[in-house]
């Protein structure tokens, strides 16, 4: 029993309730991906601004209304933006209609242009039987398959794809990155990515009884997740929760 | 907005108001008339103890530099129509706000300090129509206080302070929420205080629920875990969950002020609809009538009570009310009227007693462009369906909507674009098709306006033509006119000549006529002659008449004035009075009226005469005695004077005498002194006598003259009389004269005229005669004049008719000679109107309509061609441009749609949020008004809680239903927290006013006493299959509408899938009926007093292992989808038998085709599901007969209204239809029962745990 297993049972029968029926620990599979990529760094300009300055600047419009239309947009949100565009002196009303101004088209410029940053790697954990990409925060390291696995494990194959990949990436960094004032930093593709790898990390099952609402249930900690597990923790329950016979009977 | 009233303001200032401005610098009018005109607010309140009213007035637009957030405050009090001010302060612009009762005016201040002007009239009356703000304040207090109750309740435990409190160990609950905190140290009396305070653990530095339950014996605290802290506690290893804990009852603090700070909103004249407080106290609500409002299209189709309520809903001003039993469509309404709020440029909010409601509402709104969602409250307690309408969710969510519009518009841009051009290439042919028919056309209607206008021409001509035509006939109809007049006035000539002859035939020979007359001539001279002579004879006769007339007369004359002196002397001599009288009386010329005065004058004096006579006699006698008296007394004779007085009458003279005569007599002398005084008797009486002998004398002398006068009287009488006589006799001999010069005269005459010869004729002549001769000679004359002028007469005619005949002779030509000009008239008309009737083929034709029709089609095609041309050329622009935004909008992220996320923000109009959250400063800042509230759920709210929402809405909207379940204060029921606050302390001083509360909500009471145009009962339910819906009806069977099924075909529609021995296809309504027998019995939880009955217990697993068994069977069958889960919903009155079904599910049973949740009745409502289990727990042989909650009919109600498939219903009939004590509710269980038992669905538990199907 690894001195972490112990910790965890100690923590959990802190619990004055709680007596432990049973305990084990096996390894969940799940897939880790290497990744590259450089994420691109633009103006901060609003994407509705940027459009709006888009369609000023292809077509030839009078009326919110025309833009409203061409974007499906609430006219009162195209007229309220060039209202501010055209007191920014982004923009001017001619006789021909909207036009950008010097300062309009500097400014589509820099938020349509986009400056590629250094090349950054990134490890992504799938975990098919959670299927969802595990933050793995903790930054966990892998145990060699020496254990018993997942009784319940998905071990298929997962097909990633670019997109799959760069939703995975795209949702890491949503939490991670640090936004400049100015500008934006976005990932729009992959640089490189492998294949995947199937990896194993060791989790922690504990089956408790609730003595007080009389109710076995089970615990699982998952360092992926950096908690007990409820995903987990429920698969074991529809499987086995009517075997722990803990409930009276009638 | 309407401009403000300006009154002038005069305006008497006290010594301490002078006092009061100088002391911030002023003089003593103050600022008063720094300016022309100041806008105040001025609110009016009545001082109850005195008679004058106090008139505030906040300056609310002056600033002053000293104080910068202060608002001066003018106090005045109105007295006799003078305004005093009396006090002046600096007062908090907090406090100067404008409420309902306060109004603004602008004001033009006459300040003095002396003088007390009164107010103008038009003032006085704007100010006496200003409400008295402490009389609204009180009135609001005053009906408000039934509602302190509410808040009394839930403040009971407020007004404690923090509690510290050390805990030994914690345990959490399998799903992490609930948290037990063991060996907890709390001081004694601090335990009871502990329940539903908000828990903080200091190790985690957050709040982490509400205590739910303590056990000062066990040192344990129960504590409910907030829904989001549940992930941070999985996270948590137990070691850090540490040892401290502070207990606080901040939020449920604050939420309490916020409730009562709207009860003080509502007495200051804060709420936006000035009504409110009456709308909501009044017996009848003062709600103003619907306005007209333009015809609605619906963006939901809508059934006939939606419809209604809806446009109630946006035509009332100020309140209208909503009463939506279980399924019918409240959320699709709500949706409809802020779809319609939106469209009209208005704002609302969407307000609910629970989060959970407020978010279920948003997210059944329609994804309208035009309704702008945004969700205010705390991001951690609202539910997922509210999450994304959050502010910093908001920018997300429209992104998504957006993505999805311009997706599919990508996606179908290909489409399009084929479309494009197939359109196109059909329209592009037909519009050359077109254009070419146009000109066509264009060239008919050319031709069509050629022949008009020649048309047009020949009428123009043949008019004129046919005009003198016209003209010509009238000359020809004139023309044998005249011939025949002409015609006419010969043959009449002809006529009066005939005449005429026959009249000259009727005439005498003019000669015999004349002859005639000659001799009428004569005789008339002949009779001339003979008529003088007769008058002179008559003369002649008449004056010898006349002369014997006069004759006589002049006789008689002469013979009187021969007697003249014979009467002379008769008169000279008259002596007597008689003798006067007898000539009067003989010749009565002689009585003048001055002759018989003087004669009766001459009578007076004679008789007087008379009178003094005897008197004359006794004088001798006197003087006799006298002397012989004296001459005894040897005296002489005295002198004796006459005296008139005294008067002596003749027999006293006598006897006087008498007496000497007797003394001398008989010899008997008296004395001496006797014989002095009869002589002294003797003296007087003789000078009496004397003077009485004088008088006579006088009269005697008098009556001589007096007969002189008259008889000289008489005589002048007489002489006149004798000189009329004579003049008479010569007027007689005059006139005498004269005729018989007359009659010599006409003597004359008749003898010149030769009388004599004619006397015979003269003698026989007539009066008339002459005057009848004269009469037949001028008729003869007359006749001959006659004949005189016919001659000329007839020859006139004779002429006329030869005139009249040479005129007709000519009339005849010029009619011929005309006749033969005008025939060549005819055949020009002819000719023409040939000419145009060879055009008028081409008239009828309308060729202009049809070049209209098709330059219609032409011009719509010409729009729909450059349209689609328009399109198909800016079809790759716009492709690009819609791609592009379509990948932006793909990757975007939170930063990129932040001024999106701003806009939403800003030009939100739906806003949602809880009731007591719309009170929060944040929010009340950021929308400090509503146009239209709607509040959801009315019915599960208190007064106080809805109070906040209606405040803020100039209309409010209240949807619910108050035959579900009242308002819960945490799991329980006001009623169930009210027992136990009795409990605790029975000397609660609210009881009595909140179980009238209970009785009747707030809700049930506005529906009740609205207009029914305030009203709508939503009737149409599409949630329940009709057998279920029937167990309801009876509660809303006294409201205007029977609640009725909206679904089309109920079996189709809420068909259940099942199919068990216990339920069929067509039972929709089972009765699971347990006997009223002891092991059936419901059960007290030990120590507690909540119920269970495990022997329903048992029969829901049952039922709900074959529920899962049968849909998996359907699946099999291919009824469901692979994937598919029933949704069952198991509910029980009681909340203990809800734990044990729970624990049951969780540990007992696996049921994959089974969607459960559990819950009690109460915490279901709102909610729907396929099927409903109902365990109704209570079953007992108790005398009373004890249902507890299960007595209220609105528990009732919302258990039997949840489901949509297939209700459940596990107990004892016998316990709730015949044992139970309360007719009600006897009722209620008694028609369920029957309906169970009319359709059939009625069983036994056997039924269900063996499958063997008992018969009824």
């Amino acid at each position: 029993m690894s001195e972490f297993q112990t910790k965890l049972r100690n923590q959990l029968l802190r619990n004055p309730v709680l007596t432990l029926k049973e305990q084990r620990s096996w390894q969940l599979p799940v897939y880790t991906f290497e990744v590259a990529f450089s994420p691109v760094r633009r103006f901060r300009l609003d994407i509705l601004m940027r459009m709006i300055l888009q369609v000023i600047e292809t077509v030839s419009v009078r009326r919110a209304r025309a833009i409203a239309d061409l974007l499906y947009v609430e006219e009162l949100f195209i007229e309220d933006l060039l209202e501010k565009m055209t007191r920014n002196g982004l923009i001017e009303l001619g006789k021909e209609g909207y036009a950008l101004t010097s300062h309009g088209s500097r400014q589509l410029a820099a938020g349509v242009f986009e400056e590629e940053q250094a090349e950054t790697y990134m490890q992504l954990v799938f975990s098919p039987l959670h299927t969802r990409f595990l933050p793995n925060e903790a930054d966990v390291e892998f145990d060699e398959h020496t254990g018993d696995p997942f009784r319940y494990a998905k071990e298929n194959a997962v097909e990633a794809g670019e997109q799959f990949l760069l939703t995975g990436v795209q949702e890491a960094l949503a939490d991670k990155e640090e936004h400049t004032r100015d500008f934006v930093e976005t990932v729009n593709h992959l640089l490189d990515f492998d294949e995947g790898e199937l990896q194993w990390v060791t989790c922690y099952e504990f089956l408790v009884h609730d003595t007080k609402e009389s109710m076995t249930y089970v615990r699982i900690w998952n360092p992926l997740v950096d908690g007990w597990d409820a995903t987990l923790e429920e698969v074991i329950e529809q499987q086995e929760g009517l075997t722990w016979k803990n409930a009276p009977t009638f | 907005m309407t401009t403000l009233r300006t009154f002038s303001c005069p305006v008497r200032l006290t010594k301490s108001v002078q006092d009061a401005f100088k002391r911030f610098g002023w003089s003593e009018t103050g600022f008063l008339s720094d300016q022309q005109t100041y806008s105040v607010l001025i609110e009016k309140n009545k001082d109850p103890e005195q008679t004058a009213t106090k008139v505030l007035l906040y300056f609310t637009a002056f600033s002053h530099a000293q104080a910068d957030h202060k608002v001066p405050v003018l106090t005045l009090l109105l007295e006799e129509n003078v305004l005093t001010a009396v006090h002046f302060m600096m007062a908090p612009k907090k406090a100067s706000r404008a409420t309902n009762w306060r109004r603004e005016v602008n004001l033009t201040f006459v300040p003095d300090v002396r003088v007390r002007n009164p107010i103008p009239l038009a003032f006085r009356e704007w100010l006496a129509d200003l409400p008295h703000a402490n009389e609204r304040t009180a009135y609001v207090k005053r009906r408000i206080a039934g509602w302190e109750g509410y808040l009394a309740i839930q403040e009971q435990q407020l007004d404690i302070a923090d509690i510290r409190a050390s805990y030994e160990s914690v345990s959490l609950q399998k799903d992490f929420r609930k948290l037990t905190l063991y060996g907890a140290v709390v001081k004694n009396d601090q335990w009871k205080n502990l329940r539903e305070m908000d828990v903080k653990l200091l190790s985690i530095g957050r709040e982490i629920g509400k205590v739910t339950k303590v056990s000062p014996r066990d040192r344990t605290i129960e504590v409910t875990v907030l829904p989001y802290m549940e992930d941070v506690l999985r996270r948590t290893p137990l070691d850090r969950f540490g040892t401290d804990a502070v207990f606080t009852n901040f939020a449920s603090v604050s939420q309490i002020r916020r409730l009562r700070s709207g009860f003080q909103q509502l007495e200051k004249g804060h709420a936006e609809n000035p009504l409110l407080e009456q709308i909501l106290f009044e017996e009848s609500p003062p709600v103003a009538p619907l306005k007209e409002i333009p015809k609605i299209s619906y963006s939901h189709p809508l059934n006939e009570f939606q419809r209604r309520a809806v446009e109630g809903a946006l035509a009332a001003e100020d309140l209208y009310v909503i009463q939506g039993p279980p399924g019918t469509g409240k959320t699709t309404v709500i949706s409809e009227i802020c779809l319609q709020n939106a469209k009209a440029g208005l704002r609302t909010l969407v307000a609910s007693q629970s989060n959970l409601a407020v978010d279920n509402a948003l997210s059944r709104l329609l994804a309208n462009k035009d309704i702008r969602i945004l969700r205010v409250g705390r991001t951690e307690s609202i539910e997922e369906e509210g999450k994304r309408f959050i502010e910093e969710n908001i920018g997300d969510y429209w992104r998504e909507v957006t993505l999805k519009t311009v997706t599919s518009t990508v996606n179908e841009r290909k489409e399009r674009l084929e479309q494009l051009t197939s359109e196109l290439a059909v329209i592009r042919p037909r519009f050359e098709k077109v254009s070419l028919e146009v000109e066509q056309w264009k060239q008919e209607v050319k031709k069509k306006e050629t022949a008009v206008a020649e048309h047009a021409n020949l009428t123009l001509q043949l008019d004129e033509l046919k005009q003198k035509v016209q003209q010509l006939e009238e000359d020809r109809i004139r023309l044998s006119g005249f011939v025949q007049m002409k015609d006419q006035e010969v043959s009449e000539r002809m006529a009066q000549l005939e005449k005429l002859n026959e009249q000259a035939a009727a005439f005498p020979e003019m000669v015999d006529l004349e002859q005639e007359i000659a001799q009428k001539n004569e005789q008339l001279v002949e009779l001339a002659r003979l008529v003088e002579l007769k008058k002179i004879h008559q003369e002649i006769q008449q004056a010898t008449t006349r002369f014997a007339e006069v004759e006589q007369p002049l006789q008689e004359l002469q013979a009187g004035l021969d007697s003249v002196e014979e009467h002379q002397q008769t008169i000279r001599n008259l002596k007597s009075v008689a003798s006067f009288q007898d000539v009067l009386e003989s010749d009565p010329q002689y009585a003048t009226s001055r002759v018989l005065f003087k004669l009766k004058g001459i009578q007076g004096i004679r008789d007087l005469i008379k009178t003094y006579h005897p008197v004359k006699e006794l004088v001798a006698l006197y003087e006799k005695a006298l002397d012989y008296f004296i001459t005894r007394l040897g005296e002489k004779r005295r002198p004796i004077r006459p005296v008139q007085e005294p008067v002596y009458r003749k027999e006293e003279l006598q006897s006087y005498l008498d007496q000497g005569r007797n003394w001398i007599r008989l010899g008997e002398l008296p004395n001496q002194i006797g014989i002095a005084e009869y002589v002294q008797g003797l003296y007087g009486r003789m000078r009496y006598m004397a003077a009485v002998k004088s008088y006579y004398d006088e009269l005697v002398e008098r009556g001589e003259s007096e007969l002189d006068l008259l008889k000289q009287e008489l005589l002048h009488i007489h002489k006149l009389h004798n000189e009329q006589l004579l003049k008479e006799t010569a007027g007689l001999q005059e006139q005498f004269a004269t005729l018989r010069k007359v009659q010599e005269d006409w003597q004359e005459q008749w003898v010149s005229l030769n009388g004599d010869h004619y006397l015979e004729k003269v003698e026989a002549l007539e009066d008339v005669t002459m005057f009848t001769t004269e009469r037949e000679l001028e008729k003869l004359i007359k006749i001959k004049r006659t004949m005189e002028e016919f001659d000329a007469t007839y020859q006139q005619a004779q002429e006329n008719t030869g005139t009249a005949k040479l005129a007709y002779e000519q009339a005849q030509v010029n009619l011929a000679e005309f006749l033969e000009s005008s025939s060549r008239y005819d055949t020009d008309i002819l000719k023409l109107e040939q000419e145009r009737g060879l055009l008028e083929p081409l008239l009828v034709t309308t060729p202009e309509e049809q070049l209209e029709a098709v330059q219609k089609e032409w011009l719509s095609l010409q729009f729909e061609l450059g349209r689609l041309e328009k399109e198909n050329a800016e079809a790759p622009v716009h492709q690009q441009l819609q791609s592009q935004w379509q990948e932006l909008l793909e990757n975007a992220s939170a930063e990129d749609v932040d001024e999106i996320r701003k806009l939403n923000v800003k030009y939100a109009n739906v806003i949602g949020t809880t009731c007591v959250a719309s009170a929060r400063k944040d929010f009340v800042e950021n929308y400090p008004s509503f146009d239209v509230v709607i509040i959801d759920e009315v019915s599960k709210a208190t007064p106080p809680e809805l109070l906040l929402p209606m405040l803020k809405g100039k209309k409010v909207i209240l949807v619910g239903d108050h035959h579900q379940l009242p308002p819960l204060l945490g799991d329980d029921t006001l009623e169930e927290v009210l027992g136990k606050m009795v409990e605790e302390q029975p000397e609660f001083a609210g009881k009595q006013e909140i179980e009238n509360l209970l009785k009747e909500s707030l809700f049930e009471r506005l529906y009740k006493n609205l207009p029914s145009t305030h009203k709508t009962m939503l009737a149409i339910q599409y949630r329940m299959h009709e057998s279920i819906m029937r167990t309801i009806s009876p509660f809303y069977q006294y409201e205007e509408d029977e609640l009725q099924c909206g679904l089309v075909d109920s079996d189709a529609m809420r068909a259940h899938g099942l199919d068990l021995p216990w339920v069929t296809a067509n039972n929709h309504v089972v009765w699971l009926d347990t006997p009223n027998q002891q092991e059936y019995f419901e059960e007290r939880v030990k120590g507690g007093r909540s119920l269970w009955n495990p022997k329903e217990l048992g029969l829901t697993k049952q039922a709900l292992l074959d529920l899962n068994e049968a849909i998996g069977k359907a699946k099999e069958a291919g009824k469901y989808p692979h994937d598919y889960q029933k949704s069952v919903g198991v509910i029980s009155f009681y909340g203990e038998q809800v734990k044990q079904l729970d624990r049951l599910i969780q540990q007992e049973l696996r049921l994959s085709h089974l969607h459960i949740r559990t819950g009690t009745v109460d915490r279901f409502q709102g909610m729907e599901m396929e099927v409903i289990l109902l365990s109704m727990v209570r079953n007992h042989q108790e005398s009373r007969g004890d249902i507890g909650f299960a007595n209220d009919y609105r528990r009732l109600n919302v258990a039997l209204s949840r489901a949509k498939e297939l209700l459940v219903l596990i107990g004892s009939s016998e316990m709730f239809t015949k044992r139970v004590k309360r007719a009600a509710t006897k009722e209620m269980y008694s028609h369920v029962y029957q309906t169970v038992q009319e359709l059939g669905g009625h069983r036994l538990p056997e039924e269900v745990l063996t499958h063997v199907r008992v018969p009824n």
